[in-house]
């Protein structure tokens, strides 16, 4: 689909040096006003004035995640994160946390694939000074070997965590490795340490240079200010920041895959588990929203058709799940499941086989599409009930389509999706050449391969 | 078992989120008040509601939890939480689970050591019928033999998986060791061998005894025309009939970990490359005069960025991506405690550093910079805390637990900002009981006693998983 363009993407109102557009979303029962602005020097602006709390959520979106890493130096957009909190000659290390979070901030980031966001949620008393502090590094982020080598330390202690130590991470990591050949999205987030140790601080001010200038990010502001006063506020520091081109991404293009791909693993855990992942397509293709549709309908709640089949009346898994996950360049249909017992796996996968023939050869139910487009919709409400989930919704679609009231138009989108769209999606992508799995086998125990009689203890 | 999905309100474990939340009424900040009653049954309704979002959440609390298990048979909560929708007013679980699903809503049920709490989550427009799964799932359970059955296997099953994770491994430990010799220390599910004693009857027993109209709150949260939903309520809930039940405490000494007193418990966990670690001890009430001096004192040991613990630990010595503090209540026990995770062999220094900040922080001095960034950190943030209607609502429901008045939410700004350096030095050098301190790490076993060993740490006792189930 090509990206709907909004007349204010599009104007430039010159003249007052930033181009400015307003517009209103109505949509699910929730208003909102959306202000766009854009500087001379490319930054984007987008602003939701609201006053029914005494709140400002403050989000810094750049253009950037591992997606723009290249093998050697994984994990550089993550690292990178870390350090944007460790000074500048203006404001020294530590400082957003002493200047914002010690006033009772939340201050944070995180870092995907696609983007890396920096966020801050706030009494408006603050807003200046986070603007202040934003553009200050943006502008003059201080970067130094001792720093480097300190916070690498926190980051391998971060992998860790999140993926050595966790069946679930292990799993996750494997599975994008074994999906991707070529595309970038084959590394983790987080980076490979073989490669986090080899990185130079002369690495990180080529990358800095490269990614964080204006063009490249997107302020998104929720919450209890007056939009004139904040794009005051916004041009006073975030002006004398000069414009760059904006990067290009020139990013490898992952071939069709044209049979299966495996992997095992082993570890101390109960009982296997495994994590099966479909190729699919981006989020600015309609088949995203037919996507989520078959997930919710498969995967959503306990009477779902893969849930009610693996949990419900085989009794084979402790629990499934399933999501499609299309980010900006085509992504992944991914499903997971931990197995009962000493069952295998292979049960459980060919339940989940059984019931991708049933979406793919006779129609779901208007019903059912009715019910997932419903679940959809009580999510997105969800999503925007505090400043710094809207600001979120807007912030994701901004970056990725340059379209910040698109979120609003998602339920349009899923409202006209049809029992045929589930069935061709299911036929499309859920195909065995297309499906890379990992499994997670227990170091002690030896699976059986057929369900126990009355598995109940 | 229920989904757990959207159950924002059902965290009543009434931890470290009462102290990092209830941070302090920012003055310029109308808190909803929430609107009261009690129907003729004891049933008390509680009304938090607001129209900005076309949402709603009911939830019924009911004041027990798995501290209520019967003698020997720790687990009967848990059971009843994960059977309580296998069987409702002649429905199956599938058809019952069906009229909430198709709703785009969802439903949870979920039981803490003090309370029990079940609720449904969905579009506002859809109220009548959330209301009426909800009378279902807490009126009319009809816990059938197979599913009781069923339930207890799964229970089981996810029992059997604690090892997946040091960070489950560790927690499990150390709270067994910390509320040891409490009417808390069979937890909410003590052993294997107990579990296996709790039968339908049981469930029965337990589901009669405390499911009460007395015994229980219901919240609405959201939009709703109150006047004609409260008529709903009653037609659903105005026959329930039953009295609060009378109850008795027994304290539970863990016999299996008897002999780790004063000793850092090492829980082996081979084929891990990341330990986790927990420090702690038991604490005041929360109705201690000096509460809130130890929540400033809290602040700025452990809850931020530039805490102590995280300058010197994280940011300074770079041993963990994180470590924290916090006080955890329960209505008859308080603790506080440390968490943090590093490599193996750095166990032994992250360990001994966490002493040394926790002896300088009992010792003193405390400067008053120190004190003043607290109390700004805490009054500063708690806008942010009660940002929405249900996170208002979920901080007035642990107070009211508590019984902490009506007002306590209002005091918290000026009790706060009273707090003085001596005040926090006194609080510490009083209730840090570093004589008495448990210390938990789970991981592997060799490279953990290696690590604590050579910085010095001579009393060492390892367990394995085995001695937890």
């Amino acid at each position: 689909m090509k990206l709907k363009k909004l007349f204010c993407g599009m104007s430039l109102l010159l003249l007052a040096l930033f181009s400015a557009c307003k517009q209103d979303v109505n949509s699910l029962g929730i208003k909102l006003s959306l202000e766009e602005r854009t500087l001379a020097n490319g930054l984007k602006v987008i602003m939701v004035e609201d006053h029914t709390v005494p709140i400002v959520s403050y989000q810094t979106w750049f253009r950037v995640g591992s997606v723009d890493e290249h093998p050697g130096l994984t994990g550089i957009s993550h690292l990178f994160e870390h350090l944007m909190f460790k000074g500048t000659p203006k404001y020294g290390a530590k400082q957003f946390f002493q200047q914002l979070e010690a006033k009772g901030a939340e201050v944070n980031a995180f870092t995907t694939r696609d983007y890396t966001v920096y966020y801050e949620s706030f009494v408006p008393d603050l807003l200046e000074k986070v603007i202040d502090m934003e553009s200050d590094r943006l502008a003059n982020l201080t970067l130094s070997d001792e720093v480097l080598n300190s916070e690498r330390n926190v980051v391998f202690e971060e992998r860790k965590m999140r993926t050595d130590n966790s069946p679930d991470g292990r799993m996750q990591e494997a599975l994008w490795q074994l999906a991707y050949q070529f595309h970038p999205y084959r590394w983790p987030v987080i980076g490979y340490p073989q490669d986090l140790v080899r990185i130079t601080t002369a690495d990180l001010v080529d990358y800095f240079k490269s990614h964080y200038q204006p063009a490249n990010a997107a302020v998104i502001v929720v919450g209890d200010f007056k939009v004139d006063g904040l794009m005051k506020t916004i041009k006073k520091y975030y002006d004398p920041i000069p414009a760059r081109a904006r990067p290009k991404r020139d990013i490898e293009k992952e071939p069709d895959q044209r049979e299966e791909h495996r992997l095992v693993l082993r570890d101390d855990v109960a009982s296997e588990r495994f994590a099966e992942a479909y190729h699919v397509t981006s989020a600015d293709q309609d088949d995203s929203y037919a996507l989520d549709v078959l997930a919710n309908i498969l995967f959503e709640g306990t009477t779902s058709r893969a849930y009610r089949n693996l949990v419900e009346e085989r009794d084979i898994a402790m629990g499934v799940s399933g999501s499609a996950f299309t980010p900006s360049y085509p992504g992944l249909f991914i499903v997971s499941a931990t197995m009962k017992g000493k069952l295998s796996s292979e049960l459980a996968e060919k339940a989940l086989a059984e019931e991708f023939k049933k979406v793919q050869t006779t129609l779901v139910s208007d019903e059912e599409v009715k019910v997932a487009v419903k679940q959809l919709s009580v999510q997105l409400v969800d999503s925007v009930r505090t400043f710094y989930g809207l600001g979120n919704l807007i912030g994701i679609v901004q970056t990725m389509f340059n379209e910040p009231r698109r979120f609003a138009d998602d339920l349009n989108k899923y409202l006209k999706v049809t029992p045929a769209d589930v069935q061709r999606v299911a036929q499309k992508y859920l195909t065995p050449n297309n499906r890379s799995v990992v499994t997670l086998v227990p170091n002690r125990v030896e699976p059986t391969h057929v369900a126990e009689k009355g598995a109940h203890r | 078992m229920m989904s757990r999905k959207q159950a924002w309100f059902h965290a009543f474990t009434l931890a470290s989120f009462l102290l990092s939340g209830l941070c302090g009424a920012a003055t310029e900040m109308k808190l909803p008040v929430p609107e009261r009653e009690t129907l003729p049954n004891g049933l008390q309704l509680v009304w938090f509601l607001n129209d900005s979002l076309p949402v709603i959440d009911m939830a019924l609390l009911v004041k027990s939890g798995s501290r209520d298990d019967p003698w020997g048979k720790s687990g009967t909560a848990e059971l009843v939480a994960d059977s309580l929708d296998r069987g409702n007013d002649g429905l199956t679980s599938q058809e019952l689970a069906r009229k909430i699903e198709v709703l785009g809503a969802s439903r949870y049920s979920s039981c803490e050591e003090d309370t029990f709490s079940v609720g449904v989550h969905g579009l506002a427009p859809d109220a009548p019928a959330l209301l009426d799964v909800l009378g279902k799932l807490v009126l009319k359970p009809e816990f059938p033999e197979a599913e009781i059955k069923r339930e207890h296997a799964r229970l089981l099953d996810r029992w059997n998986h604690l090892a997946d994770y040091g960070e489950s491994l560790a927690g499990l430990a150390y709270r067994r060791l910390l509320t040891s010799g409490t009417t808390y220390g069979r937890g909410s599910f003590l052993s294997i061998k107990e579990f296996d004693n709790v039968s339908r009857g049981d469930v029965l027993a337990y589901y009669k005894t405390h499911f009460t109209p007395e015994n229980s709150i219901l919240m609405v949260v959201g939009r709703v025309k109150k006047d004609e939903f409260k008529k709903q309520i009653e037609a659903v809930f105005g026959a329930w009939q039953g009295e609060a039940p009378k109850k008795e405490y027994r304290k539970f000494v863990e016999k299996r970990l008897l002999d780790t007193k004063g000793k850092i418990v090492v829980v082996g966990r081979a084929n891990l490359t990341q330990a986790q670690v927990r420090i702690g001890f038991k604490s005041p009430s929360i109705h201690a005069p000096e509460h809130y001096d130890l929540t400033v004192g809290n602040a700025l040991l452990g809850e931020y960025f530039n805490s102590r613990l995280n300058s010197l630990i994280r940011d300074k010595l770079a041993l963990t991506y994180g470590i924290s503090s916090s006080f955890s209540f329960n209505q008859d026990f308080a603790s506080f405690s440390i968490g943090s995770a590093t490599k193996n062999e750095s166990v032994g220094p992250l360990v001994q550093k966490t002493l040394e900040v926790l002896k300088n922080f009992k010792s003193g001095p405390i400067s008053d910079e120190e004190v003043t960034t607290a109390k700004e950190y805490l009054v500063g943030g708690f806008p942010l805390s009660v940002s929405t209607l249900g996170a208002v609502a979920s901080r007035w429901l642990a107070g009211y637990v508590f019984d902490l008045g009506p007002t306590y939410l209002n005091e918290f700004v000026p009790k706060i900002s009273a707090v003085t350096p001596a005040q926090v030095l006194a609080a510490a050098a009083k209730d840090f009981d570093l004589d008495h301190l448990t210390i938990v790490v789970a991981g592997e076993p060799k490279e953990i006693q290696k690590s604590l060993s050579a910085a010095g740490f001579k009393s060492i006792k390892q367990v394995s998983v085995k001695d937890l189930e």
